[in-house]
């Protein structure tokens, strides 16, 4: 049965169309939208960040853009005979919208590196970054692939989907891709080796645009790998120009992974 | 004449000012907002993705952007002199925002690439991303030039604007395309001649805004082709030699186009 309060209650059929104005709505009903960013230490060996994030009041859609870090580089680690790079991957793309609620809770985490400046010829590959919660469902981006160093002569010198060639939709996001990762670039020497080992360039995570960042020697019988990359980018390599050099150089790490959040 | 029903009508501007505040809706208008992406399989020989698309019915604008395909790469074509490559470019971006009505449908385009792995000294261009619809006209993204070999020893090694699209073209609010990459040069062999044979490196170039990085290179090789997959939007890759007479190699094919619309 219908009740006093009902009856003194107005349905929006009675409203005149288009006739409420701006100033009958207060400031700041609608204004949620904003961007969040969850990121680790731009610096060295990075650990991420992972944190519970609440939804905030009378927010209604959110998309999700995660970059997952990007892999560590090689170190310079043959001692007996010239080598070539195949440089880092940067961190791979997934993103996601989706319906939420008030108060809705999210475990968010831009993925880290391993902390190891490695010595080895393989470095680590980049860690995930992930968001867990309302409406998600094993919702990830891929860590870039490691840097290699090999001696192969028969080792390709282009570069690649070195991991895994992400499909759109996968990994549960609307849409997701990586890119390639890194090879050496105009090796001299003899068969893509040696000295001249100019140019290895370790990539970045799509849509973040970090391009140009390489290393190389010319002669040299040691270098490391640069402390930083950018946010999701691979790491720099440890190069040299001689066989059976000190053998000592570290591999840089990877850029940390990114979480951006856009509310409304 | 007045009737019952528009007596009964309540005229907004009787609301006092700040009388209404998110509460006081059923539903937030923010929950129109989303995020769609449109695109092809990510692979060599992606036939892209076309559909028809409708706003949901709340939604009142729309932010489209869109990437064309990438160039595919030439084939290593040249079977009795030294060549150098020119690898293929990325797609062009385009935006336009736009408002619509709820319901209004669209056709989209995300581009594919043509379907070749060309053995010939040029690749084929990529295909143009395309959006259709009310509010909007010839609104498209060209696809990236294709790569080029040729014996040429004078032609220019840097890299261009092969198609110079200005901001407004091609029905969209801004625009922007990337450089084709340079024609390869080389370590001189006094044997061989100047910029041409061995340590042969190219670099197709990406879409602007996503960043990419694909790149080949090789010291003494009979023939490699390019790689199978890129990046969405990113030029293909060349097949490359540094000998004469090795003429089979295939090219890659580019990255197929992507279509994203922001609405609200």
């Amino acid at each position: 049965m219908a009740s006093y309060s009902s009856y003194k209650q107005i349905a929006s059929s009675r409203i005149i169309d288009g006739s409420i104005p701006a100033s009958a709505v207060s400031a700041g009903a609608f204004s949620n939208w904003c961007v969040k960013w969850i990121r680790g230490n731009p610096g060295n060996r990075t650990e991420g960040c992972c944190c519970y994030w609440q939804v905030p009041t009378g927010v209604k859609r959110i998309t999700f853009e995660l970059w997952g870090a990007g892999g560590n580089g090689h170190g310079q680690c043959n001692c007996s005979r010239c080598g070539n790079w195949h440089a880092a991957g940067g961190g791979f793309y997934n993103t996601k919208t989706i319906d939420t609620n008030t108060n809705c809770g999210y475990s968010v985490c831009a993925g880290g590196v391993y902390r190891c400046c490695s010595r080895e010829c393989v470095g680590c590959k980049g860690c995930s970054s992930y968001v867990n919660g309302h409406n998600l469902s094993n919702f990830c981006a891929m860590g870039g692939a490691r840097g290699c160093y090999t001696n192969s002569w028969s080792s390709t010198c282009y570069s690649q989907m070195h991991d895994c060639c992400m499909q759109p939709g996968a990994w549960n996001g609307d849409f997701g891709m990586g890119n390639h990762a890194g090879a050496s670039y105009r090796a001299g020497g003899w068969d893509c080796h040696c000295y001249y080992n100019n140019d290895s360039i370790p990539t970045g995570a799509p849509f973040i645009g970090t391009l140009g960042v390489s290393y190389g020697v010319r002669h040299c019988w040691s270098r490391c790998g640069c402390w930083t990359v950018p946010y999701g980018h691979g790491g720099q390599g440890a190069t040299t120009s001689y066989c059976g050099s000190s053998c000592c150089g570290q591999g840089g790490t990877g850029g940390s992974g990114l979480v951006k959040i856009t509310y409304v | 004449m007045a009737s019952y029903s528009s007596y009964k009508k309540i005229n907004g501007d009787q609301l006092a000012d700040n009388s209404l505040n998110a509460a006081s809706f059923s539903t937030s208008p923010n929950s129109s907002y989303g995020v769609k992406w449109f695109f092809g399989t990510n692979c060599r020989c992606s036939p892209g993705c076309c559909c028809a698309w409708s706003a949901p019915s709340t939604v009142q604008n729309m932010w489209i952007q869109a990437w064309g395909a990438g160039g595919n790469g030439t084939g290593a074509c040249s079977c009795n002199r030294c060549q150098h490559w020119q690898a293929a470019q990325g797609g062009y971006y385009n935006t336009k925002m736009i408002e619509t009505n709820g319901n209004c449908s669209y056709t989209v385009c995300a581009a594919g690439v043509y379907p070749c792995l060309s053995r010939e000294c040029y690749g084929c261009v990529g295909c143009s991303s395309y959006v259709n619809g009310h509010n909007l006209s010839n609104f498209c993204a060209i696809g990236g030039c294709r790569g080029n070999a040729n014996p040429s020893w004078s032609t220019a090694c840097a890299s261009v604007n092969p198609c110079c699209r200005a901001p407004g073209n091609n029905g969209g609010d801004f625009g922007i395309g990337n450089h084709s990459s340079a024609w390869s040069n080389s370590r001189h062999d006094t044997y061989r001649g100047w910029c041409h044979c061995y340590h042969y490196g190219h670099s197709p170039t990406s879409a602007p805004l996503i960043g990419t990085t694909a790149y080949q290179s090789i010291r003494n090789c009979w023939i490699r082709c390019g790689c199978w997959i890129v990046p969405y939007g990113h030029g293909g890759m060349n097949a490359m030699t540094t000998y004469c007479g090795g003429c089979c190699g295939q090219g890659g094919t580019g990255g197929g186009g992507l279509v994203k619309i922001t609405y609200f």
